[in-house]
């Protein structure tokens, strides 16, 4: 697994790739790893996958649930710890999670990473998954605050591309969403395969890869 | 040993009243044969003498012993709400007496109060017996998890190795996969699947699967006939077209409806 997130000055840009491995084989290559919490939250997945899809909505019926209470929307660092929270007191017994929520409330846009060992830390820039340190090499050597919007979709995406090519573990197609003060935006689904030639061809990269 | 002698049956009322104090019992008073009541134990015992405690800051519970041939009777009786007990132990038994089922079984209690209590005694017991010793281990030991750099707690024990920790560490730095392969979905080598190479007491059919007869059951993946011929949810009428006894035929509720992700519709 491969999922990044970073904070800009236009927002959140969360990408992610697609493979699931079970034992030798790869189970899926189409796999959901943003989980659409509601129209304001993202949440990422990586580990177990039933431990990140099934406590991941876990949170966003909580997330309602606030909602319904007190008639305004849970602030990203609130939802951050009821899930911090969840997976703290389940220390020790197992649960695989590392997990990034991104999203915009109460307070405007916020990025956390939350683990299964029951840490939350705030952060602009975080990429987690096996998968992970390719990523973090493209991400740091492009990033700024003031990226542009369009910039900013392309390093993402670029980085989890970097990261399929390199980790077994990370494939299938990418999958990348933005998010503003008015919510999350899916900017679509793109195969890896097609991705890393048109990388090849546009920018000289990938030049070890022969045609 | 099957006429014990005096000696011996003393000791055996001071070893039943040890595993009593055990339990966490506290006593009340000694009646002997003769009527006298003793408000401590001490050496001027006799036989068939009546040992009273209270459980549970409420409960009376008596408790007597009968030596009958190879056998010592444990009679144990709550006197505040008559229900009574009994336990069978050997004379040429040289373990412990757990009392504690016994004293359980005459002073039901909710079952949290009494765990509460049993974690606050083993944690007080610090001449750690191995019984108790025992039960700290079993209370330490997580389900799942991996001894690695990350996650385990500082002194437990996994019983299993973690799902999904080759999905989210970096190569090198993650835990052990052991009995998993990797990867984010368990496989079926994942020993949450084989419950009969932990406990031999399980009724462990020796069959290939542990498969539930009746239960649904797709193929994890190729060459796993563990479902072969045993698809339960087609009926067999013999007019209604041929029924397939291949696994891996789609499984018409594997996926969600069109529009079920979307929560919001």
């Amino acid at each position: 697994t491969t999922t990044l997130a970073f904070r800009y000055q236009h927002g959140i840009v969360v990408c992610v790739d697609s493979r699931a491995s079970a034992g030798p084989l790869i189970a899926s290559q189409t796999v959901k790893k943003v989980i659409e919490i509601n129209p304001y939250l993202l949440g990422t997945l990586a580990g177990g996958a039933a431990d990140c899809q099934f406590w991941e909505t876990v949170l966003g019926m909580e997330c309602r649930l606030h909602q319904l209470r007190n008639k305004e929307l849970i602030s990203v660092s609130a939802a951050s710890k009821i899930l911090s929270n969840i997976t703290y007191s389940y220390k020790g017994y197992g649960l695989s999670m590392g997990t990034m929520l991104a999203g915009t409330g109460k307070g405007g846009t916020a990025l956390y990473y939350i683990d299964s060992d029951g840490t939350r830390l705030k952060g602009d820039l975080f990429s987690v998954g096996s998968g992970s340190t390719f990523a973090y090499g493209v991400l740091d050597s492009g990033y700024r605050w003031d990226l542009s919007k369009q910039e900013a979709l392309y390093l993402a995406q670029r980085s989890i591309v970097a990261a399929t090519h390199r980790d077994a573990y990370s494939g299938g197609s990418v999958n990348l969403y933005h998010i503003d003060e008015n919510g999350w935006v899916f900017h679509g689904n793109f195969d890896v395969d097609s991705l890393i030639w048109e990388a090849k061809d546009n920018e000289n990269s990938f030049a070890h890869i022969p045609r | 040993m099957n006429n014990p002698t005096s000696d011996d049956r003393l000791r055996f009322q001071q070893k039943c009243h040890k595993s009593m104090l055990n339990t966490g019992a506290i006593f009340k008073n000694c009646k002997l044969r003769n009527g006298d009541v003793l408000q401590e134990v001490t050496e001027s015992l006799t036989e068939d003498s009546e040992f009273n405690y209270i459980v549970n800051e409420s409960q009376n519970v008596s408790t007597r012993l009968i030596f009958w041939n190879k056998w010592i009777y444990i009679l144990c009786a709550n006197t505040s709400s008559n229900i009574t007990a009994t336990r069978i132990f050997r004379l040429d038994d040289d373990q412990p007496w757990n009392l504690e089922s016994l004293v359980a079984e005459v002073c039901p209690v909710d079952t949290d109060n009494r765990l509460a209590e049993h974690a606050a005694r083993t944690a007080k017991d610090t001449s750690a017996n191995e019984l108790n010793y025992e039960s700290y281990q079993e209370k330490s030991r997580a389900p799942f998890g991996f001894a690695g750099p990350f996650g385990a707690m500082p002194g437990s024990q996994p019983m299993f190795p973690s799902i999904g920790a080759s999905d989210l560490y970096p190569a090198g730095i993650g835990g052990s996969d052991m009995g998993n392969d990797g990867g984010m979905i368990p496989t079926f080598n994942h020993p949450i699947f084989h419950p009969e190479n932990r406990s031999r007491n399980e009724q462990a059919s020796a069959n290939r699967t542990n498969i539930p007869p009746g239960a649904r059951y797709d193929p994890t993946g190729p060459g796993d006939f563990r479902g072969f011929g045993r698809d339960e949810r087609k009926p067999q009428f013999p007019f209604k077209g041929p029924r397939s006894q291949f696994p891996g035929e789609p499984d018409n509720d594997d996926f969600m409806p069109p529009g079920s992700s979307d929560m919001f519709m």
